[in-house]
């Protein structure tokens, strides 16, 4: 018996003293103001403002949300003009009344008594047009329809960075949703590990002009369809190619790499963010695109 | 070029002169065992001319051509007194343990004194220690011994890894018997793979490194295995918790060729194995290695050796699920396994060669391999009632691994008692396995049997090396030299010389300054996961992308003898990386597309920092002190935004305390404190949210850190305490030793993540790997001697009645 209560007591002390609650003892506990605002070109020019929150806190969304007492100063440093917002259309959304142009740099400041005065500056970026975009539909060896698409376009001379999306629309039940594609294109490469065939899958795509600068591109991607929707409904397939500025591509491709690595076995990510003693993003992004 | 023309110029004054002197060669060794002693001082007190044996236990010593009487020593063996008239060229001698501890403080004087050797940050172990001071689960563990030095660090609970003055685990040359060995964890780290009990030397270097090493950037830790007792038999062992050892060895011929074989197999899988197996499964963990050195003396002038190790861990498991059967009695069968093992084979053939009384050859032919594999399969099978079998499986692995042929050639030639010369060269061809996933798939639909990832690298690592241990006079002592190394690779050929200086200034008597400046190179890099502590090491070559780690040291010291029983040393260093390598943000150690090349990024580190020793060797009560303060950081172009950071390891304050004591012939008792800063972890601790518009990502929160390895983890604190038995028996000695680990049951973390409390909060969770563990080990050890005696004693008593 006091051979078994001594085991008893051995597997007891390693059992309860595995995992304990500590108290953080970190410095940078005090929320910052979040600025989030990728500019759409010809849209309404507007940005969500908000706080970060402490990482152990259990708030609610709509907490967060900076609707008033915030002031938030927009320049345009092309023509020197400045709107000033105090209060927010919708929760946390400030609408400015003008809509985004092409090539004109921007200023933004937002100052409220409770956090420190935020800042950042960005050009908007022109918009880089697709010349077309050629579909087909095969069979794969499981049976299930495919669908092929070659999209092409002219790239400008100078550092470009591009964001790709395929969308759906099901007119029938109006319903819509982004598709999963997959390319082997290298310059997909940093959104994916690639699959057996050397194919990257993306729901969206990032990537920049390194290795087509100045050239004309044409990239094919490759995406599932259900084959009862693509027959019956006549589904309408959106080909979106956004030529986005530095800042909002370098955003992008850190938030999707921190979101797809969150684990123990992988090295910590870093989010970019262009606003000065504030987290977020204040960039631009301009789409054309294609519907088939 | 002028290193040879140097090694001419010694040669030709040596000789010049060589009319009026002698030398006399030989070699010292344990008169009980036959073990060569490494680093045994032979002096003669006629023209108060010495000299210290090398690696192999040889000396050769140039005196006056006059009668010579000599004195012998080696701390912890009776100082021989040996007269040797003019005429004689060779002579070997053997020294006896002391039995008596207070003997050694007179009997060794002279002998092996820190405080006069050139070294500087050079560390010879006791490992005669090792059995008395706690340890985790009774495990002697020479490894968790070196992680008590000061300037050694141990990377956290589960790791027998060690960190040298900032420097990474893959950046030590950790050599058994002169072979590197790539991987030194057994149990996930909790073990090294070092039997102890086949050790017979262990020196750490972590500054001042002399020329003959080289291929690591940080520090050298050379083990030497025992050689075989060539005198008698010795049988001794241990058992504890996790595992049985054993050593045995003896002579093969007396005096002539000896053996020395040990092994240690961890058990607990022998019983619980047999439940699993009665209900159709199979699955544990175990981990074992043996260790097996011939040595042959051909004649005098020849000496052979062969020495192997070979040692793996491995978990796996195999469970076959219950059969189903469908309405129409289809059978539907189905399993799954799993496996992951990793170990490290080497094999040595040393030959050492007495040219001349004077010069010294070694040459050493060595294989080394370290293999890493994990393997997860499945299998379903359908079985229709007309017997019609339907088979499916999928096994998917991933697989790394070097291997290694080395050949070298090491010579030591003593022109005269002031120059004590090293030179040599070697070449070393190494493949590399650089993570490879195999995928087999076979079911009706598909046949697949593919492996993907980083294809074999190949390489050759050609090395020469000079260096002298030169007397400049009474007071100075100088070791210079120069390594230098070619890597060729099938893209890219490396060249780099690597000057090596240190220096002792005696001060007085007992008292010495130290200085050292060294460069290092290594052209292997180690890719491992910064979160936690797997065996997934992956070996890399230096290519035209990733260069080779270049890392330059100075450090100086002061070390003082006191009362001829202490050491005290304090001493500073600084250390400059160049081009370490890192995975970059989001990257992790398994991917199947990626070359590992795209995954990592170089950059740089800097360390510095001080430390202090205070050690007693003799007498009743020894031990040690050791505290290091440091500084640690890393800057890479692509991580943290360019900017610098503390590495994960940098600890400002490392406080090692080790004491034994004897209290009577009985009993001895030991015990180890220590305290480390927190590791450095990466934890932000503001969240917000993504921006609305950027399709799939919106709607999350991130998290945002301040900058990488931003936050400390508490900090690491533990005492263990052992008090150790001693029993003469009939048939040789025991010892029952009785540890605990952790005695105040410190919950030390291992790792930190942000949880849930018990009340449903988010928390910051700590998670804790080793309690109060309480622990018995055995030790035996037979004396057949005594057995023999004993045997016709009895044997006389029969006949007397």
């Amino acid at each position: 018996m006091k051979k078994n209560n001594f085991i008893y007591l051995l597997i007891s002390i390693v059992l309860f003293s595995c995992t304990k609650e500590i108290r953080y003892k970190g410095e940078d506990k005090d929320p910052v103001l979040v600025l989030n605002g990728i500019q759409d070109n010809d849209s309404i020019f507007k940005i969500y403002l908000e706080r970060s929150f402490f990482f152990l806190s259990s708030e609610e969304t709509n907490e967060k949300y900076i609707k008033s007492g915030a002031t938030v100063v927009l320049t345009n440093l092309s023509s020197g003009e400045t709107t000033t917002l105090t209060q927010s259309t919708i929760d946390n959304l400030y609408e400015f009344p003008f809509t985004v142009p092409e090539n004109t740099s921007y200023k933004i400041e937002v100052s409220h008594p409770d956090y420190k005065k935020i800042s950042a500056s960005m050009t908007t970026v022109a918009k880089i047009n697709l010349i077309s975009v050629d579909t087909s539909s095969y069979i794969t060896t499981d049976g299930s329809l495919n669908k092929k698409a070659k999209i092409k376009w002219q790239d400008p001379v100078g550092e470009n960075y591009y964001f790709l999306k395929i969308g759906y629309y099901d007119p029938q039940y109006d319903y819509s949703y982004n598709v999963w594609f997959s390319s082997t294109d290298a310059i997909f490469s940093n959104n994916s590990d690639a699959g057996l065939e050397g194919e990257y899958e993306m729901e969206e795509g990032v990537f920049t002009d390194q290795l087509f600068e100045g050239k004309e591109k044409e990239i094919e991607v490759d995406f599932y369809t259900y084959v009862a929707d693509s027959v019956q409904n006549n589904p309408i397939y959106t080909y979106e190619l956004s030529s986005v500025s530095k800042e909002t591509y370098m955003y992008i491709e850190s938030v999707k790499k921190k979101i797809n690595s969150s684990t123990f076995l992988t090295e910590p990510v870093k989010v970019f963010s262009n606003i000065e003693n504030g987290f977020g993003i204040f960039g631009s992004r301009s789409t054309s695109r294609i519907t088939k | 070029m002028k290193y040879l023309l140097i090694f001419l110029l010694i040669f030709t004054a040596t000789n010049s002169f060589s009319q009026d002197k002698r030398t006399i060669s030989g070699y010292i060794s344990d008169e009980n065992t036959g073990e060569k002693l490494i680093g045994a001082i032979i002096y003669d007190t006629v023209s108060k001319k010495g000299a210290a044996t090398n690696e192999y236990g040889f000396f050769s010593l140039t005196i006056p051509a006059k009668d010579a009487y000599l004195r012998v020593s080696y701390f912890g063996m009776k100082t021989k007194y040996t007269f040797c008239a003019l005429g004689r060229k060779e002579i070997n001698i053997s020294l006896s343990n002391i039995t008596d501890i207070e003997e050694v403080t007179v009997s060794s004087e002279g002998a092996n004194r820190n405080v006069e050797s050139s070294g500087s940050g050079t560390i010879e172990l006791q490992l005669d220690k090792l059995g008395k001071i706690p340890m985790i689960l009774g495990e002697k563990d020479v490894l968790r011994m070196i992680q008590l030095l000061p300037g050694v660090k141990s990377g956290g609970e589960a790791s027998s890894g060690i960190y040298v003055r900032g420097g990474g685990p893959d950046q030590n040359l950790i050599l058994l018997d002169g072979v590197p060995v790539y991987n030194t964890q057994h149990l996930f780290g909790f073990f090294s793979i070092f039997n102890s009990d086949a050790l017979s030397n262990v020196t750490l270097i972590k500054g001042g490194f002399p020329a003959r090493y080289g291929g690591r950037a940080s520090s050298v830790l050379d083990m030497r295995m025992k050689e075989g007792n060539l005198k008698n038999y010795n049988v001794e062992g241990s058992t504890s918790w996790i595992s049985t050892r054993i050593l045995v060895e003896g002579p093969i011929k007396k005096d002539k060729t000896s053996f020395a074989f040990s092994a240690r197999r961890s058990y607990l899988d022998v019983f619980y194995r047999p439940f699993l197996l009665a209900q159709g499964n199979d699955g544990g963990f175990y981990f074992h290695d043996t260790n097996l050195k011939i040595q042959h003396k051909i004649n005098e002038k020849h000496h052979l050796f062969v020495s192997g190790y070979f040692g793996m861990d491995k978990l796996f498991f195999k469970l076959k699920f219950p059969d189903f059967y469908d309405d129409d009695g289809t059978k539907y069968s189905s399993g799954a396994g799993s496996h992951l093992k990793w170990g490290n084979s080497l094999a040595v053939v040393r030959w050492n060669y007495k040219i001349r009384p004077k010069l010294f050859l070694n040459t050493t032919a060595t294989y080394s391999k370290y293999n890493f594999d994990i393997n997860i399969n499945q299998f379903y099978n359908v079985t229709e009632t007309n017997g019609t079998e339907t088979k499916s499986s999928l096994e998917v692995g991933y697989f790394s691994g070097i291997q290694d042929w080395n050949i070298k050639s090491d010579f030591t030639y003593f022109p005269n008692p002031n120059h004590h010369i090293k030179f040599g060269v070697s070449e070393t061809y190494h493949t590399f396995s650089p993570g490879i996933t195999y995928i087999t798939l076979d079911d009706n639909s598909m046949d697949l049997d593919t492996t993907l990832g980083s294809d074999k690298a190949y390489s050759h690592e050609i090395s020469m090396y000079f260096e002298d241990d030169f007397k400049a006079s009474n007071r100075l002592k100088i070791n210079y030299g120069v390594h230098n190394t070619f890597f060729l690779t099938s893209t890219k050929s490396y060249a780099a010389l690597q000057p090596r200086f240190s220096a002792n200034y005696m001060l007085n008597e007992n008292a010495s300054l130290k200085l050292g400046a060294t460069r290092m190179a290594q052209f292997l890099h180690l890719l491992s996961n910064s979160g936690i502590g797997l065996p997934t090491d992956l070996w890399v070559p230096a290519t035209a992308l990733i260069k080779p780690v270049i890392a330059n040291q100075v450090n100086i010291g002061y070390h003082q003898e006191i009362l001829k029983q202490y050491n005290f040393s304090i001493e500073g260093y600084y250390k400059k990386l160049n081009n370490i390598i890192q995975y970059k943000e989001g990257s992790d150690f398994i991917s199947i597309d990626n070359d590992w090349q795209e995954r990592v990024t170089s950059g740089q580190g800097w360390s510095y920092g001080g430390e202090l020793f205070i050690e007693k060797r003799k007498g009743k009560f020894t031990g040690w002190l050791g505290y290091t303060l440091s500084w640690s950081q890393r800057q890479f172009d692509s991580l943290n935004f360019g900017k610098k950071f503390y590495y994960r390891y940098d600890r400002r304050h490392d406080i090692s305390f080790v004491m034994t004591y004897d209290i009577n012939e009985k009993w001895d008792i030991g015990l180890v404190f220590v305290y480390g800063t927190g590791n450095a972890v990466t934890i932000g601790s503001q969240n917000y949210s993504v921006a609305p518009n950027i399709g799939m990502y919106s709607g999350n929160f991130v998290n945002n850190f301040e900058q990488l390895n931003n936050y400390r983890m508490p900090a690491y604190h533990r005492l263990d305490f052992a008090a150790n038995h001693k029993k003469d028996k009939k048939w040789g000695h025991s010892v029952v030793s009785f540890s605990i680990y952790n005695v105040y049951n410190r919950q030390n973390p291992f790792m930190i993540y942000t949880g849930t409390s018990s009340f449903g909060k988010p928390a910051l969770m700590q998670a804790s790997l080793f309690p109060f563990l309480p622990s018995v080990t055995w030790k035996f050890k037979f004396d057949f001697e005594k057995i023999k005696k004993n045997k016709a004693e009895k044997n006389i008593q029969n006949e007397e009645k």
